[in-house]
């Protein structure tokens, strides 16, 4: 019988003992996956090629401060930028309060220069430059209300005391945000000169700049806010990872509740792997002794031990990457009301659960191990009555 | 009949590393769940202190946050001479205008930034909420660049202690007091003169809100009918406390998250658990056959280690209910995305919230002794008796 074998007997030996174990590992590092996956995308979020180009301008007093339209021209003035894109948040309902999504107005001249990633449907470009009342809609959106190119339907102004109809002109799909709903900037203007809505009027929420290199963004950061210090409207330029970062930062301490709740988990885990497998050791001191008696090294019952329970521990993180992938699979964005778009562990994530879970098997193992291999023949022999 | 539970006390007593290490997991899970459940709670409670039922908050239709809302002065003026309004000392009725309005600001801590709310308030106001009082320093004087700032917030965000000026809106403010305000949703702001914010930040010829005070609810009741039918307001009015009762929902992500911890925790845990008990019943299956032989039945063995499982899991569930405890005096914030700013608050580790933890440990102790106690009853007499 080859060590490999002897382990695996040995683990299978009380079956439902490793299972239960196996289980409570399973479920402790499926925790821990899906914790640090949800971390991991609220404090990364995913760039692509052209988003680490997008820097956006807000008001340096707060986001809800308006900036005035006339910057655009002085924005578009700064090297290195292409193009310059007013965006503001309306905030608009559709029908009740729950049916929450983003809603943006845009400029649509610079709209698909700014978002190239997103797959349009056909003809939305078009149809956006041309209707004044048009709206592009991602495809999740799409989906969740049944909607259809071609739709006319209206959002209730909540920050903006006024309700404005829209026709869906054109849909979009992309891999880290497909349920916003975007609109034509002039659009609002109108509405609000018309409902003489205070201090809204040739004014903006943000401007989205791109730039032409990745390298030029520090540069036009810098630019823009010494550009505009010292007037009535000073601005705060970011890169778009740092700006939805701020978001993230509003939340609190986010880090450290998730990093304490997963040392806590960790700690359980071992716990229970530690405290299965010391139950288990104690039960077959007699045999140890055997193998002693029999000339087994000491080294090699250390070993037998240890691997055991490593492979214990590893079932356990197998099972937990099950679970996890399990949950991958499903509409997580639905549940959390789009909070947390899914939970997709990297394989990063993964093969750190499968080593954690075996670094804790052999940590778990590790003083029944000692404790054993370290017993002499004699001792062994009498602890059992 | 059944087994004295003495006999589980002592055996749990005599194995104490197993029962303890089992207690500790159970105990990790409910302090776990405790200490988020405890966020949700104290967020709830800023919320659920602000409210004062004889304040009616005057909004535009279907906003869910002051800020959100905008009150000409022509309105105000209307709803000024309302009937139904409570007479001050002075006589004048108590009711003022507010702007609220958000300035991003970094924290203290992580050095990140975070929205902070800020009130522009007549004296009025003072009146209006008695929980408001300057603790340290002194009221700001209309009119002259100052502002009062939450004790709370001045420990939370850089740059608002006594004498600072921090920068809102296109200048610099002086911070002259402090204020407390009960632990209430006030408690993350700071408060200035009304009309200096407005021009601050814009804000001329509108307010966000109007507060009144009623003589009583029923009055409360009648203003904001009068309010809402008023063809010239075209305004909602509530009470502070519905107003800030609908600000509770800002909890609800906290909530569901707690409570997706506690079930994944606890399957866990109730594995482990088992382990321990199916562990606990081959010990003493010899035992098990005496108790058998002396005349108890099936149901009092599993009775027996029913009981010893849940009595474990209690065990632990106190010791997650200690060592939550401290987080009560913990200062935290979180944004409410309703109101678009910071709120700060303690955790609330409540007895009622104590309670649940230890039903909840009280079942997972349920379930998870449960197989292993039927396991015990099963096992046949003889076998029980001839086993080593």
């Amino acid at each position: 019988m080859t060590h490999g074998t002897f382990i695996r007997k040995n683990a299978l030996r009380n079956k439902r003992r490793t299972a239960l174990t196996v289980l409570s590992v399973g479920f402790s590092l499926f925790l821990l996956i899906t914790l640090q996956t949800v971390l991991d995308t609220l404090i990364n979020p995913p760039e692509t090629e052209s988003s680490i180009l997008r820097v956006a301008v807000r008001h340096a007093v707060a986001l809800t401060q308006p900036l005035p339209m006339a910057y655009q021209a002085k924005l578009e003035a700064v090297p290195h930028v292409e193009s310059v894109m007013p965006m503001q948040w309306f905030g608009g309902q559709y029908k009740e309060p729950k049916n929450f999504f983003a809603n943006f107005s845009v400029g649509h001249e610079e709209f698909f220069d700014m978002f190239p990633e997103y797959e349009y449907s056909q003809g939305a470009e078009e149809a956006f430059k041309r209707e004044r009342i048009a709206a592009i809609v991602g495809d999740a959106l799409m989906d969740q209300f049944g909607w259809t190119i071609g739709d006319r339907i209206t959002l209730t102004g909540i920050i903006f005391p006024m309700d404005l109809e829209f026709k869906i002109v054109g849909s979009y799909s992309d891999d880290v945000n497909d349920s916003a709903f975007y609109f034509r900037h002039d659009y609002l203007d109108e509405a609000g000169e018309d409902a003489d809505v205070v201090g809204m009027v040739g004014m903006v929420g943000t401007f989205w700049l791109m730039a032409d290199s990745a390298e030029a963004v520090p540069g036009i950061i810098e630019h823009v806010d010494s550009m505009f210090r010292n007037t009535p409207y000073e601005t705060k330029t970011e890169t778009e990872k740092a700006f939805q970062l701020g978001f993230v930062s509003m939340l609190g301490n986010v880090r450290l509740l998730i990093g304490s709740i997963s040392i806590v988990v960790v700690f359980t885990m071992l716990l229970v792997a530690g405290s299965t497998m010391a139950m288990t050791i104690r039960e077959r001191l007699k045999e140890v002794a055997i193998l002693k008696a029999i000339g087994y090294p000491r080294k090699v019952i250390l070993s037998l031990v240890l691997g055991e329970a490593a492979a214990v521990s590893l079932m356990g993180a197998l099972v937990g990457c099950g679970l996890s992938l399990v949950l991958a699979s499903m509409d997580v964005a639905r549940f959390t009301a789009g909070f947390v778009q899914g939970i997709n562990p990297s394989p990063a994530m993964l093969a750190m659960a499968l080593g954690l879970g075996i670094v804790m098997g052999v940590l778990s193992g590790l003083f029944p191990a000692i404790q054993a291999s370290g017993m002499s023949i004699n001792d062994a022999m009498r602890r059992l009555e | 009949m059944i087994i004295p539970l003495q006999y589980n006390v002592r055996y749990l007593r005599t194995r104490w590393t197993g029962t303890l290490i089992t207690a500790i997991t159970f105990g990790l899970v409910v302090a776990v769940f405790v200490i988020v459940m405890a966020l949700a709670q104290g967020l709830d409670r800023a919320f659920v202190k602000s409210g004062d039922p004889l304040n009616l908050l005057v909004m535009r239709p279907g906003v869910q946050a002051e800020m959100q809302s905008s009150i000409s002065i022509e309105r105000y003026q209307i709803i000024r001479n309302l009937s139904g309004i409570a007479k001050g000392a002075d006589g004048e009725p108590i009711v003022a205008p507010e702007v609220v309005l958000v300035v991003n600001k970094l924290k203290r801590g992580d050095g990140k930034p975070s929205n902070l709310q800020i009130r522009g308030v007549q004296m009025k106001a003072f009146e209006m909420r008695p929980q408001v009082q300057v603790v340290e320093g002194r009221m700001f004087e209309p009119g002259m660049r100052e502002v009062i700032v939450s004790r709370l917030v001045a420990k939370r965000f850089a740059g608002f202690n006594l004498g600072d000026t921090p920068k809102l809106g296109r200048g610099e403010f002086t911070v002259v007091g402090y204020f407390e305000a009960g632990g209430s949703a006030y408690d993350s702001e700071v408060w200035g003169d009304c009309s200096e914010f407005q021009e601050e930040f814009d804000r001329q010829g509108a307010y966000n809100t109007v507060v009144a005070r009623a003589t009583d609810p029923a009055a409360a009741a009648s203003l904001a009918s009068v309010i809402e039918e008023d063809p010239r307001l075209k305004l909602e009015a509530k009470t502070e406390a519905d107003y800030y009762g609908e600000q509770t929902q800002a909890s609800v992500p906290l909530k569901a998250f707690g409570t997706f911890l506690a079930v994944v925790m606890s399957i866990g845990a109730c594995f482990a658990g088992m382990n321990t008990m199916y562990g606990n019943v081959a010990s003493r299956v010899k035992e098990i056959g005496t108790l058998r032989v002396l005349g108890y039945t099936p149901f009092s063995i599993i009775l027996c280690f029913v009981f010893e499982s849940t009595l474990l899991a209690l065990i632990g569930g106190v010791f997650g209910c200690i060592i939550a405890l401290p987080m009560n005096w913990v200062t935290t914030g979180t944004a409410n995305m309703q109101t678009f700013s910071e709120v700060v608050f303690n955790f609330a580790v409540t007895p009622p919230l104590m309670g649940i933890a230890l039903v909840f440990a009280v079942i997972m102790g349920l379930v998870g002794g449960l197989l292993p106690a039927i396991s015990a009853a099963r096992k046949p007499i003889i076998e029980c008796l001839s086993n080593v």
